[in-house]
């Protein structure tokens, strides 16, 4: 191909013909800030970042859609462009929530929340799952600058969670329509395009319907071409940005089509398609359903051996050297049942095994499940013929299972029908272990191990391996050639209805229950708790102030009756859910409810916001906590209330007391931005004076409590703060320093009883150590050690991601 | 041409018949304009008492497009056999007999109706239509048989020059076509202005087995209605112009992109292609062995549709969103095919220039801008309608002299030109040339022939607000600056007009404006902050009477305007209760009423009712 030179900003840059400005840029090594823009894609000028100018060329044009010229000199970086991309991007981010990027403590912050904190939805980057891998973020980085000094436009019914695998929240949507290409590249028909104008204008299927109601097959390249938090993989979102990246084979159908793991910390936190192009396109199953599945939260990973008539753990070599007794002992009547989507090798000792115990081998076909076993061998289990049966996967059902002599099964999750077994061997599965696979033109292709063993999971073929190993068998004799892909096959990947619903035997709808809306029958309704009558505390109401904040009002009589300001009761809103400490917001002993602000933040929270007026928690225990001590404010005294986030609310009950005392307070309230304020009416109602802080200065004064503090903390009597640790600590070092006067917050560690005895909510104040809960929640902000604090509270943050509830909200 | 010899005799014993016949005959401007004024009650109304008086026979009835005075519709014109044409204005069905028995039977014209006489000379009293305010002063090309013909008649056309400029055409080599046309100098009359004739060689000389024409006919300027008139008057004048671009151009095929909001436009269309078709005009080998066929593509009112790349996706089916050019239609266009594309008042000016020659043509109009443009007159003025001038006509003789100034003898206040794209221009630029160079320089366009006029009760703020809110609900949202941009100019317009303005709002409008301008991925983006630019460049007091003083000067605001009652002037008629929505006004007979402000909404219903000038609006 020939190629021509163009000049970029003095560089003289040689490309070939029909290179894009932007290209020939970025061959130069000259950065020009763009987000529609992708290598794969056709060009679209939507963002309007990539501007430049050249020479002879009227206007502005968009280096991504300008085909590069001979000759052609072109300048990026002038004054005039600087000034457009500076107002287009504030027009751009001014209907993206961003309040992060105008507050003046972001990098305090974040230094502090490491991790965005889990919310339902993203209102600012610190609540967004998209922080850590956000392409708008990265290019407004630096580059945001408020200088026209635009409101933000938030509306919070743009979040849809409607739809299998993929969350949708259009506040963060930039129409970029990358996900738009990327659908109609991929797809024959493609699911997605963008529906209405103007600001209406969004990413939608047909008639705004549910993208499972249309053409979308789920593969998921919109949720990974997305710049922003717009789409996102509700399942693996929270995990953050991968460590590193590794190609391997799905094994669920026999395309097996080739899959990019995204590895954290040693998981499998997500997979993708190697390109967007349409031969490497995938399914839901390789998108979605294979990290779910790897993740399973019943995965096995111990083996079991029974002694007498229980299963106990005895170590994986224990458990081998009991499966060479059970097979040696049962030659000539052994039952060995494979599958076809199990590797190579694998496949090939099994046949080995077979041959030498003399066993007869059934290998189930992908898909396939107990219902697929053939009648004469389920007949033959029924009758007793077998001494030994061997499954890889779940091929008996409980009542086959409670029949079979000799039972082994070799598994990657627990089922029921295990119980029966004699050995219970963990097996590793998909790119958790090495192998090959062939591919649709029958070329092999080998798979790394890609992911850490956990304790005691190996690879079926290793297994097998160990029990041939004595006996000097040459696997090599066992060679076969495997299936070709039958010319009927019908790849999942172009139909929906092609998707797999079983793996390994397992119906993958029980493990995976957005397959539902797919169409896929879970086996057996799942039990979730249901109170019984009278049992649990009754919500009466669940009203959502601002996103993700929800004013839960509760019955529950006995703590209304003795509820004092400042104190807090548990919230289980499960039997198996945690107990989370909630402020005490309002109270009324004669109609007897009290009302909590629930700030939705992860799993806890998510479990009770969801919940609805006439749904019940299961446990509400309280009131729980010391009091604020009222007894240090004298009538006529003033004093400054600070609330940030949920404070807003836990300041509340405090100005009220207050008040009723004749001591004169100052509320002074935080947020984000604008639309996260909340409670402004009730506190105005309670207080002497109320002052909005806003980090991105939407309304009232930009910043902080802390500056308000700072400022004029030293005029009052005392001040509270509450809030999140890191408000807290802001203000902490603002407090007045003269200890005459108090200076309280209250704080909030992860707590479990809330009675002082499991030492969960320790804190240091001082020099001393203190139990949140009963020698708290109040303490001198002054001495509080709110760096350990924050430390503490993030000591679970991977299982607090792993427990996150996926589906919550989205199956209504 | 062979094939249309005889027709044309045919045509000129037709056209004979229709406009000096031996009968009586009644034309009713039924375009659009006419039909909302009422035209077909009176033309049923004719029909009726036609039969009673047993007229019925001896008189025909027939319809015409629009002849441009549409404050005057329904136009009514009579015309006895061997007496000349009279038109009368603003007939109403109760008007219908004393016409029939006055001018039809008893050959007397009723002067209080009668606006003109459709001949050179005066007639009994009554001025020719050549010498009306309205019209003296307009060069009508593109109009020429607007109001004239038989819109539904191939005949009418024929016998008036029809298809003469295509048979020219065809005489001549494509090269000489688009010579011709750009020697007539004529530029892209939907708002462009680019030079047509150099638009249709970049196409001539694509490379492609396929090329398209597109007539754009998706006229979507509030106040704007010219190509619709066009269509509805005279159709052929615009399928005769397609046709004389494919041949120029080299193209097979011709879409004609139609708004479905103008569906008697769709149906004198569908007419007129099927006439063509059945002369052999289109889908038929012409001579030169070129052949070409016309299909009608309805749009559904998408203001971005005129844009042509979000057009040309609308027709392939596809969501109407700009596409970046490069590539530009004439070398990847419709169905990525080489394709032209040219608005209907263009093409339809193409065939008079291919008739009449490119001299005639290029001796009308200024230095740069040459021959005629028409204009729709909306708003405030007195003479609303369709008007043609020369380009260079002075913007005080288009608004005064053919306009009649403002309507009630209120002051003139400004004129917004071209449509929500354009800007408005005040009382001192009445001496401007209005063509594409000096209305540029002014901070407006021509765009596609708007005039809004405006007069002293119209603030100034509210109207920017008002195209922003347009521009804002037509942006398709695909670029930044434009989706984003026209919302928080609307919101802050919004702000100022209900009394909440910053003074650095001014500057934040501007600062919106210039990226917009700067960086919007298309014209409507671009254009679309012109009436914020343009108001705050030439009505800058109202915007800070608005911000500091709270106060709206055209008392059009309504949480800037107060109403009460003037006790001395109120009669206690009781008219402004009745007109209240909100149950403010109220009164008992015999004293005066009065205005509670708790429930008053401002809407100035009250101000409208009242008869004696007893409300007070400060």
């Amino acid at each position: 191909m020939s190629t021509l030179k163009l000049t970029i900003d003095g560089v003289e840059v040689e490309v070939e013909q029909g290179s894009t400005v932007l290209q020939a840029a970025r061959k130069a090594g000259i950065f020009i800030p763009s987000l529609c823009a992708h290598e794969e894609l056709s060009p679209y000028g939507a963002c309007r970042l990539c501007v430049v100018q050249i020479d002879g060329v009227r206007g502005t044009p968009t280096s991504c859609t300008t085909p590069a010229t001979d000759g052609m000199v072109v300048h990026t970086d002038t004054e005039q462009l600087q000034i457009q991309r500076k107002r287009t991007l504030e027009l751009m981010m001014s209907g993206h929530p961003s309040p992060c990027f105008s507050c003046d403590s972001r990098e305090d912050c974040e230094s502090v929340k490491k991790q965005p904190s889990r919310a339902g939805s993203a209102t600012r980057c610190g609540t967004c799952s998209n922080r850590p891998i956000c392409e708008l973020r990265h290019v407004a980085m630096g580059n945001f600058e408020r200088d026209i000094d635009l409101p933000l436009l938030y509306y919070p019914e743009k979040v849809e969670r409607n739809d299998p695998f993929i969350d949708k929240d259009h506040n963060l949507c930039v129409l970029c329509g990358r996900c738009v290409r990327t659908c109609e590249k991929l797809h024959t028909n493609p699911a997605i395009s963008i529906a209405n104008r103007g600001k209406f204008a969004k990413v939608s299927s047909e008639f705004g319907k549910a993208w499972n109601e249309e053409e979308c097959l789920f593969c998921g390249a919109c949720v990974d071409e997305c710049p922003t938090g717009c789409l996102t993989d509700r399942w693996s979102k929270w995990f953050g940005a991968p460590e590193r990246a590794a190609e391997t084979l799905c094994s669920m159908c026999p395309q097996h089509c080739k899959l990019i793991l995204k590895i954290k910390d040693g998981k499998i936190i997500g997979t993708r398609a190697p390109s967007i192009k349409k031969e490497d396109a995938i399914c839901a199953g390789g998108r979605f359903v294979f990290t779910q599945l790897v993740n399973t939260r019943t995965r096995l990973l111990r083996s079991q051996v029974k002694e007498g008539r229980e299963q106990i753990p005895q170590g994986g070599e224990a458990a081998v050297k009991r499966v060479s007794e059970i097979l040696e002992n049962a030659r000539g009547k052994i039952l060995v049942i494979g599958s076809k989507s199990a590797y190579y090798e694998t496949r090939k000792a099994m046949r080995a095994l077979a041959k030498h115990f003399g066993a007869e081998l059934v290998e189930m076909d992908y898909d396939a499940s107990a219902a697929d076993l053939p009648p004469d061998i389920v007949e033959n289990i029924n009758s007793g013929k077998y001494e030994a049966v061997l499954s890889f996967g779940n091929y008996l059902d409980e009542e086959l299972a409670s029949k079979a002599k000799g039972l082994i099964v070799a598994d990657f999750v627990k089922t029921p029908a295990q119980n029966f077994a004699e050995v219970v061997l963990p097996v590793l599965i998909f790119g958790e272990t090495a192998g090959s696979l062939f591919n649709a033109e029958g070329r092999k292709i080998s798979v790394q191990a890609s992911v850490k063993t956990s304790l005691e999971q190996r690879p079926m073929s290793g297994y097998i391996a160990d029990i041939l190993k004595p006996l000097d068998i040459n696997l090599g004799e066992f060679d076969f050639e495997p299936e070709k892909l039958s010319s009927e096959f019908r790849s999942p990947a172009k139909y929906r209805d092609a998707l797999p619903s079983y793996f390994l035997g397992h119906n993958l709808a029980d493990y995976i229950p957005d397959l539902e809306k797919l169409g896929k029958k879970p086996s057996a309704s799942k039990k979730s708790w249901k109170p019984a009558e009278g049992e649990g505390f009754e919500i009466l109401e669940n009203k959502t102030l601002v996103p993700n904040f929800h004013a839960l009002k509760v019955k529950a009589p006995d703590i209304a009756r003795h509820a004092r300001a400042g104190q807090f009761a548990i919230i289980m809103a499960y039997r198996n859910s945690e107990r989370s400490p909630f402020t005490l917001i309002d109270w009324n002993a004669e109609e007897g409810w009290v009302k909590f602000i629930i700030e939705e933040v992860g799993r806890s929270s998510a479990e009770i916001g969801a919940l609805k007026a006439g749904d019940r928690l299961f446990v509400v225990s309280g009131p729980l906590g010391t009091p604020v001590d009222l007894s240090i404010f004298k009538p006529g005294q003033k004093v400054l209330l600070a609330g940030g986030c949920y404070g807003i609310g836990a300041i509340m009950p405090v100005a009220r007391a207050l008040a009723e005392k004749g001591v004169e307070t100052t509320c002074v309230i935080e947020a984000s931005s604008s639309y996260m304020l909340f409670f402004k009416k009730e506190l105005k109602g309670v207080c002497k004076k109320l002052v909005l802080k806003t980090r991105d200065g939407t309304e009232g004064e930009k910043g902080g409590c802390s500056d308000y503090i700072a400022k004029e903390g030293a005029s009052y009597d005392g001040v509270i703060a509450i809030g999140c640790v890191f408000m807290m600590g802001q203000c902490a070092k603002a407090a007045p320093a003269d200890e005459s006067k108090p200076a309280l917050c209250a704080l909030n560690p992860i707590m479990v009883d809330g009675t002082g005895m499991c030492g969960a909510c320790r804190v240091s104040v001082g020099s001393e150590t203190k139990f949140a809960c009963v020698d708290g929640p109040f303490f001198d902000i002054r001495k509080v050690d709110f760096a350990e604090l924050a430390d503490r509270r993030n000591a679970y943050r991977l299982l607090e991601v792993e427990a996150m509830p996926r589906s919550l909200g989205c199956h209504k | 041409m062979e094939i249309l010899k005889s027709r044309r005799r045919d045509a000129q014993k037709v056209w004979k018949e229709f406009s000096d016949g031996a009968k009586t005959r009644i034309l009713i401007g039924a375009a659009t304009c006419g039909r909302a004024a009422g035209a077909l009650d009176v033309e049923k109304e004719f029909a009726k008492k036609l039969a009673e008086t047993g007229l019925a026979d001896s008189v025909e009835i027939r319809q015409t497009g629009c002849i441009g005075l549409c404050y005057a519709e329904p136009l009514v014109e009579i015309k006895r056999p061997g007496e000349p044409s009279v038109l009368y204005s603003k007939v109403k069905p109760a008007d219908v007999k004393k016409l029939i028995d006055e001018h039809i039977v008893g050959g007397k014209p009723v002067q209080s109706k009668a606006e003109a006489v459709m001949s050179d000379a005066e007639y009994m009293g009554i001025k020719p239509f050549g010498e009306h305010p309205m019209v003296s002063l307009q060069k009508r090309i593109v109009l020429r048989n607007c109001g004239i013909i038989d819109p539904t008649s191939f005949e009418h056309y024929l016998a008036r020059g029809g298809y003469e400029g295509l048979e020219r055409a065809l005489s001549m080599s494509p090269e000489e076509v688009i010579k011709e046309v750009l020697d007539s100098g004529l530029r892209g009359r939907g708002g462009a202005g680019f030079p047509t004739g150099m638009k249709w060689s970049f196409a001539r000389k694509s490379n492609s087995d396929t090329k398209y024409i597109i007539c754009n006919a998706d006229e979507g300027d509030p106040g704007a209605f010219m190509d619709r008139s066009v269509l509805e008057g005279d159709p052929h004048s615009v399928i005769e112009g397609i046709i004389i671009a494919g041949y120029a151009t080299g193209s097979n095929h011709a879409y004609i992109y139609c708004r479905s909001e103008y569906p008697l436009a769709i149906e004198r269309l569908t007419l007129a292609i099927k006439q063509a078709e059945e002369a052999g005009l289109l889908k038929s080998e012409l001579p030169n062995g070129f052949k070409f066929d016309i299909k009608i593509k309805k749009g559904s009112g998408a203001f971005v549709c005129g844009e042509e790349t979000s057009l040309m996706a609308s027709i392939e089916g596809v969501r109407a969103m700009p596409r970046p050019k490069p590539p530009f239609p004439a070398v990847s266009g419709l169905f990525k095919k080489p394709t032209n594309i040219n608005n209907v008042e263009t093409l339809a000016a193409v065939s008079s220039i291919m008739r009449e020659g490119a001299a005639m043509y290029n001796s009308l109009g200024s230095e740069k801008s040459k021959g005629t443009k028409t204009f729709s007159l909306a708003g405030k003025i007195a003479r609303t309608g369709l008007i043609e001038v020369e380009l260079g006509t002075k913007l005080g003789d288009i608004i005064n002299k053919i306009g009649g100034g403002c309507a009630d003898g209120k002051h003139f206040k400004a004129v917004q030109t071209g449509g929500p794209s354009g800007g408005c221009l005040t009382a001192e630029h009445f001496d401007l040339p209005v063509d594409y160079e000096n209305l540029a320089a002014a901070g407006s366009i021509i765009g596609s022939g708007g005039m809004v006029v405006m007069n002293e009760d119209s603030c100034m703020v509210e109207v920017a607000k008002y195209f922003v809110s347009f521009t804002e609900s037509e942006s398709c949202g695909k670029c930044v600056p434009c989706r984003m941009g026209t919302q928080h100019a609307h919101k802050i317009l919004e702000k100022i007009c209900s009394g909440k303005g910053e003074p650095e709002d001014i500057e934040r409008l501007q600062k919106i404006a210039f990226t917009m301008k700067q960086s919007a991925l298309c014209g409507l983006g671009q254009t679309a902050p012109n009436p914020i630019v343009t108001t705050l460049r030439y009505f800058k007091d109202e915007y800070i009477e608005h911000i500091n003083a709270k106060r709206c000067p055209a008392l059009v605001c309504p949480e800037m305007v107060h109403f009460s009652v003037a006790a001395d002037k109120c009669r206690a008629c009781g008219m402004c209760a009745r007109a209240c929505p909100t149950g403010a006004a109220s009164g008992k007979p015999g004293s005066p009423y009065s205005i509670d402000a708790q429930k008053c909404i401002s809407c100035g219903a009250c101000y409208q009712a009242c008869k004696f000038g007893a409300i007070v609006r400060q």
